[in-house]
């Protein structure tokens, strides 16, 4: 029997789309484990997002008499020439420190998992210790190695050009410095994006005649553009808001940025929160629109699934003849952003106070600073402190940085996009304002939360969740959504599914996140300095302690024992994520 | 696929937040206050050996005390020293002066102290005097330390002395100048740093200039622009002092001079001071919301006396040198010393002069508080 | 049995999105499905044809459970897997299907064994490891992959995944297997084979299959029904047969073969067993339904083989057209003629051994049983 849609009655649906029907189709009655988490989830993200966040905007708009008002802008920016000039440095500053570091970063995460150059485990760890040398050094060390006056690199070029060409003392000194501190997560971010990427689909480019850049521009970059537009975003906004290289390289030579601006707020009796709050609401808005446009830029993150389940089959470009310089530049990169600040490190926490390297300097060195280090009950209890914070912090933020990606990448509605922004804004709210924000509300709850370590442990959560939220939508967007419709057919649960398909399928990702966590939560100090409890410091408490005491030789020992102890950890967190996920030929 | 739900997100959202901010209204009172009170009062009218006495039997029983503090010398130092005499358990806050300042008025406007003594210097002592929140010091050993060491609120245990230092390896004592004026010659372009948060140093530059010599607003004015045009602004002290060392500079104009080690280094030094050298007041006083009182005043009774020893050994010049056996000053006699206007800093001029410090730094007008 | 009734699913954003980006027009003012209903007899293999958006991988995914319908209902074996009116929808882990997906889905990070046994490790009917053991390795004999046990799935070559996605899917013998153009991305040679072997496997374990394919010669090799879709609708339900050989419609006729389609008028006079075309009258097998005036004549071109002018009269109750021979291609099983009869071209396939030549002047001969008309308007 053959029936057509003639013999059946017309229905009203043929006329258009069925609205009134949208109401009635809510699953009701089964509320499945699924809902719960994501529940919990977003309830925990909220909380801990919008504690500093309303604070930061009441801070802002409300001032201490409760009148409201746009008084914190004009004391930011005041309408004149100098304003102008801080906010065109502040940009021209953010703006190259991220091309430059997308260049280098994205380089050489490109050349570490898709090609054979070389010296790759170099990468890896030249992606690291530049995050682990304290910041109140890593400045410095640059001064030492590029001043004009007295930098190593113009003594070497001295005496053997008779020229000194560098100057660490001027934009392109502060974009160098400051690019080498912003590869590394950017390397890390691409490099995910990079291992979980289709190589046929360039080879395919290839067939098709494309030459070798625009494959580059046209196949490759497209790939991974979430990573791409989530690490540019951070990159800019870290330049924004970093301290210490404006300051130590921008200041003498006349270059304000928004920085010395926060900072000279900070200074102000009594502390002009309004005008503090309006920096951080003008990096605010800059941040939403940058989570606005990267999810224009880089697609929609749901369409990348680039581990789609067929016949996928990771692959290495051979680089024939350019395979020796492509080593040589690794080379080249391993030594100026880790040998070199790692030595100047190593060598000076071998002093007592810093010298100028030379024989003179031969007799001076001894392991004193590591004798007081390790029988410093302060110094190793703020280790001690710091990783049970740091790790506990990693694992939370992680935690529920996979769910809300997860949310944000795979359901729909007009939620994710405001859950995608919401968990990003912790990296824009100044560290003052962070650090009294949880002050003040925690302050007033009487769990044993403020003065003990977990008030560090909610900041870090809090503050590094925007990372974490980076790192897990990267990773998520690349397992195409099949491979988990699949597993719930199959009879999986969401749980299961989530945690037998999805997990290790981005736990690459996922755990480069919680190893960046780990390290960024080894420097943080603005907050922390705010909230620790005394008698339990943590390390960067200490070492701004130690620096402020003149022990900067002793800071050094430090910096040298974090980049041993972190470098172990990170390498022991790699080889579990080389295990999960998908294995490369 | 889950999709519904998101539509409620903004919803559940809104009502976490405001939830978060209600409980943050609500506050614990405490009550040490009064009892600090009562035990301040008791002690203050005690001397000698018998005040020591019963602090430190009060404080025994205390058990312990907590310091924010902002000085250096202390842990490493001091608080061995007083733990090894008393016995009490010390635990210490330390940070910058802004986020000291800051924790304590968080603290406080919970209504939950945790410290007993603050340790900080004039200005900020005199913003939280404002506050209400510090206990005055009072005890017979404030005799023995001179009227310019103490303000309302505070008895200063030591100054800090801010005067230019330099690298011998690239000046000699004999090239520098013996007045701020010295400096517009054009040779110290980009040579001579301050650090960018020293408006109370030029504030002091102003009243010396202007009310010690009767310089005039114009006069002086001009001759700050003419330095200021050779300046290499710099930001923290301990950083760039460390750089001038290494000799990326020749001179730290506002540099501090316990950053001179009092022996051992010869890179660094301070010989033959410009005129004038200028002072920060420094000292401990007990809080009002002290849980541990005794404690706290006991502290600060050591602050005074044995401590000062060790302070003049960190580099900071002792107010009550007569605590220290064969003294001598670091500085020579006959030095011109300006005190730090604290009231003036204290109060919203204090910002001010920071917008004229910046100003100058930049090379933009006014360069005086208007 | 699978019985899906009335299901309205309208567009929603993101899929309108994924579409477009595929280059696919799709009208929003329209349901992605406009009230569906199916039914699918138990052993039976049934088949969703139609162009890409016509809404049958919706539908598809719509009884996995992937996506949510706005409307209607579907029932598997009794169970009620979704209803709008009673608010029911199982999420897709309690639905007991299996599903082969076009990209296959294989788990990368899983070895073969691990692919196929995760149905019945992971999902809601656990089984014990020994019983696991056994099923797996004779899910992958059946298909041939017993030798690749222990590899990573990655290692297999693109036929081979194919092969595990189907054993995957079989495994825990699902109530209903769900395949979404499995063979969509085969090379014609394999996909030939894997055609065979697919359908071998499904009559041999009586599986009952819903099949989602655009390709009709895949469509008609393979299945015992066919539900062509367009626009969200369906258009016609039947077996492969009567598909092919009475078009319900315009859309189906074009759709399935390429036929010749003439518009024609019907012929009251002759009891509407005759209509009017450009090459005159056409007599058919069976009388036009009433109402069907504007009609078009399917004309299949295998049903029709030019022959010299010259030769024998045709059998009785066969339309007999006249016309001259203007192409002819040799393609191996067959040759094709384009014959122009007046203004009107008409495509011929004939058996290799047919020996007109272009210029020839040629009889075609169209059996009237095996012409059949649609309406001309309707779409």
């Amino acid at each position: 029997m053959s029936t057509t849609l003639a013999d059946r009655p017309e229905r009203p649906a043929e006329t258009g789309p069925v609205r009134s029907q949208r109401v009635t189709r809510r699953r009701a009655g089964r509320f499945e484990a699924k809902h719960i988490v994501i529940a919990v989830v977003v309830l925990l993200l909220a909380y801990l997002v919008l504690v500093p966040l309303i604070f930061l905007l009441w801070k802002t708009f409300v001032a201490d008499d409760g009148t409201a008002g746009l008084s914190g802008f004009a004391h930011a920016f005041p309408d004149n020439a100098d304003t102008w000039a801080m906010v065109g440095n502040t940009l021209a500053f953010a703006f190259g420190s991220m091309v430059v570091s997308m260049v280098i970063g994205g380089g050489f995460a490109y050349l570490a998992e898709r090609t054979d150059v070389p010296f790759r485990r170099l990468l890896s760890l030249a992606a690291l210790v530049p995050l682990i040398i304290p910041a109140i050094l890593y400045a410095p060390a640059w001064i030492f190695l590029g001043s004009a006056n007295i930098g190593l690199m113009n003594n070497v070029t001295g005496f053997l050009f008779g020229i000194r060409p560098f100057d660490v003392y001027s934009v392109w000194g502060m974009i160098w410095v400051q690019s080498l501190h912003s590869a590394p997560i950017v390397f890390l971010l691409l490099s995910a994006a990079f291992r979980a990427s289709d190589p046929s689909m360039e080879e395919a480019g290839r067939v098709a005649g494309l030459g070798g850049w625009r494959v580059l521009t046209r196949i490759t970059l497209p790939m991974v553009k979430p990573a791409l537009a989530g690490a540019a975003l951070i990159v800019f906004i870290q330049s924004l808001e970093v301290f210490e290289i404006p300051t130590f390289l921008g200041l003498p030579a006349g270059h304000y940025v928004l920085t010395s601006r926060l900072y000279y707020l900070y200074q102000q009796y009594p502390t002009d929160y309004q005008a503090v709050g309006a920096i951080g609401v003008g990096l605010l808005v800059i941040a939403c629109l940058g989570v606005w446009l990267a999810g224009r830029v880089g697609g929609s993150l749901r369409e990348s699934g680039t581990i789609s389940g067929k016949a996928f089959r990771p692959r290495r470009k051979k680089l024939g003849r350019a395979r020796p310089w492509a080593g040589l530049l690794v080379l080249g990169y391993f030594v100026l952003a880790v040998a070199l600040p790692l030595l100047i490190l190593l060598y000076s926490s071998l002093l007592k106070t810093y010298e100028q390297p030379g024989i003179h300097a031969l007799g001076d060195l001894s392991l004193n600073n590591y004798r007081t280090l390790f029988s410093d009950p302060g110094i190793v209890g703020s280790f001690e402190n710091t990783m049970i914070v740091a790790v506990c912090a990693a694992t939370a933020a992680m935690v529920l940085a996979t769910v809300a990606s997860w949310i944000v990448v795979r359901t729909g509605g007009a939620g994710r996009r405001f859950l995608d922004a919401l968990t990003f804004s912790p990296l824009v709210i100044p560290g003052l304002v962070f650090g009294v924000a949880l002050a003040v509300v925690y302050l007033r709850v009487s769990l044993p939360i403020y003065g003990t370590l977990v008030i560090l442990f909610i900041a870090y959560t809090t503050r590094f969740l925007p990372y974490g939220m980076r790192y897990a939508s990267a990773a998520l967007s690349t397992v195409s959504r099949e491979l988990e419709e699949s597993a719930q057919v199959a009879g999986a649960r969401w749980f299961t599914t989530m945690r037998r398909v999805l997990l290790p399928l981005a736990a690459p990702g996922v755990i480069g996140g919680w190893v960046y966590i780990l390290i960024v939560s080894f420097r943080e100090l603005q907050s922390s300095i705010l909230l620790y409890t005394p008698g339990k410091e943590v390390v960067s408490v200490t070492i701004f302690q130690q620096y402020q005491d003149g022990n900067a030789t002793l800071v050094s020992a430090i910096g040298v024992v974090l980049v041993l102890l972190l470098t172990v950890l990170v390498v022991v967190s790699q080889t579990i994520a080389a295990r999960r996920g998908v294995r490369a030929e | 696929m889950l999709k519904k739900p998101m539509g409620g997100l903004a919803g559940l959202v809104a009502a976490v937040g405001i939830g978060a901010l209600l409980s943050a209204c609500g506050s614990p009172a405490t009550a040490n206050t009064q009892a600090a009170q009562d035990a301040y009062a008791k002690y203050a009218s005690m001397k000698g050996k018998t005040r020591e006495d019963a602090l430190v039997a009060a404080a025994k029983s205390e058990g312990s005390v907590s310091l924010y503090i902002t000085n250096s010398a202390i842990k490493p130092e001091i608080v061995p020293a007083f733990e090894k005499k008393y016995g009490i358990k010390v635990t210490i806050y330390r940070a910058t002066t802004e986020q000291l300042r800051t924790r304590i008025l968080q603290e406080a406007g919970a209504h939950r102290i945790q410290n007993d003594v603050v340790e900080t210097k004039d200005s900020e002592m005199a913003i939280l005097d404002q506050k209400g929140l510090i206990a005055p010091y009072q005890s017979d050993i404030t005799a023995q330390v001179p009227d310019e060491a103490k303000t309302d609120d505070l008895v200063g245990a030591y100054y800090i002395a801010t005067l230019p230092i330099h690298n011998t390896k690239q000046v000699q004592p004999g090239e520098l100048p013996k007045d701020i004026a010295g400096y517009a010659d054009p040779k110290w372009k980009g040579k001579i740093a301050v650090d960018q948060g020293d408006f109370n140093w030029y504030e002091d530059l102003y009243n010396y200039y202007t009310k010690q010599k009767g310089m005039s607003d114009a006069d002086f004015v001009k001759m700050m622009k003419s330095v200021a045009a050779n300046f290499r602004v710099v930001d923290g002290h301990v950083a760039n002092t460390q750089l001038l060392q290494a000799g990326d500079f020749p001179v730290f104009l506002s540099d501090f001079l316990h950053y001179v080690p009092a022996n051992g280094n010869t890179t660094l030094s301070f010989e033959q001071p410009m005129t004038p050298v200028t002072l920060q007041i420094l000292g401990a006083n007990p809080m009002k919301g002290a849980a541990h009182p005794a404690a706290a005043l006991l502290f600060c009774d050591f602050y005074l006396t044995e401590a000062q020893k060790y302070l003049n050994d960190a580099g900071y010049i002792p107010t009550n040198p007569s605590a220290i056996p064969g003294y001598t000053p670091r500085l020579p006699e006959g030095t011109t010393f300006v005190y730090d206007d604290w009231k003036t800093l204290a109060s919203d001029k204090g910002n001010a002069w920071q917008q004229a410090w910046s100003n100058l730094l930049k090379g933009q007008d006014p360069v005086l508080p208007q | 049995m699978l019985t899906v009734t009335e299901v309205v699913k309208n567009y929603d954003p993101q899929s309108v999105r994924r579409l477009r980006k595929r280059g696919v027009d799709v009208d929003t003012t329209r349901p992605a499905l406009g009230g569906v209903s199916l039914r699918v007899e138990d052993g039976q293999f049934h088949t969703l044809l139609g162009p890409s958006g016509c809404g049958k991988t919706t539908l598809l995914r719509s009884v996995a459970g992937l996506e949510h319908p706005d409307a209607g209902e579907i029932e598997l074996g009794g169970d009620t897997l979704f209803s709008a009116a009673r608010s029911v929808d199982l999420s897709p882990d309690r639905r007991g299907l299996g599903m082969v997906f076009q990209s296959y889905a294989i788990w990368p990070h899983m070895s073969v064994k691990q692919n196929v046994a995760f149905p019945m490790r992971a999902g809601r009917a656990k089984r014990p490891k020994a019983e696991v053991d056994k099923l797996v390795l004779e899910a992958l004999e059946s298909v041939g992959l017993a030798d690749y046990v222990d590899r990573p799935a990655t290692k297999l070559s693109g036929g081979q995944q194919q092969r595990l996605a189907f054993a995957r899917a079989m495994v825990g013998r699902p109530r209903l297997l769900l395949l979404d153009e499995p063979l969509s991305n085969l090379d014609a040679q394999l996909r030939a084979s894997m055609r065979l072997e697919l359908k071998r496997l499904q009559r041999e374990l009586g599986l009952t299959t819903l099949y989602v394919t655009h390709d009709q010669a895949e469509a008609l090799a393979m299945s015992d029904v066919i539900t062509v879709m367009n626009g969200g609708r369906v258009m016609q339900q039947g077996t492969p047969r009567e598909v092919y050989d009475r078009p319900a419609n315009l859309f189906v006729a074009r759709f399935v073969g390429s036929p010749n389609l003439l518009p024609a008028k019907v012929d009251s006079g002759s009891g509407r067993r005759t209509v009017l075309t450009s090459v005159g009258p056409l007599v058919l097998g069976e009388a036009v339904p009433a109402g069907l005036e504007e009609v078009a004549v399917v004309l299949r071109p295998e049903d029709l083989e030019p022959r010299l002018a010259t030769g024998a009269a045709g059998s009785p109750g066969t339309n007999e057209l006249t016309g001259t021979v203007v192409t002819q291609s040799f393609e191996g099983e067959c040759i094709r003629h384009i014959v122009a009869i007046g203004d009107q071209r008409l495509e011929c396939r004939s058996g290799r051994h047919c020996d007109v030549r272009p210029g020839d002047e040629v009889v075609v001969s169209v059996p009237g049983r095996s012409l059949s008309v649609v309406d001309a308007q309707d779409e």
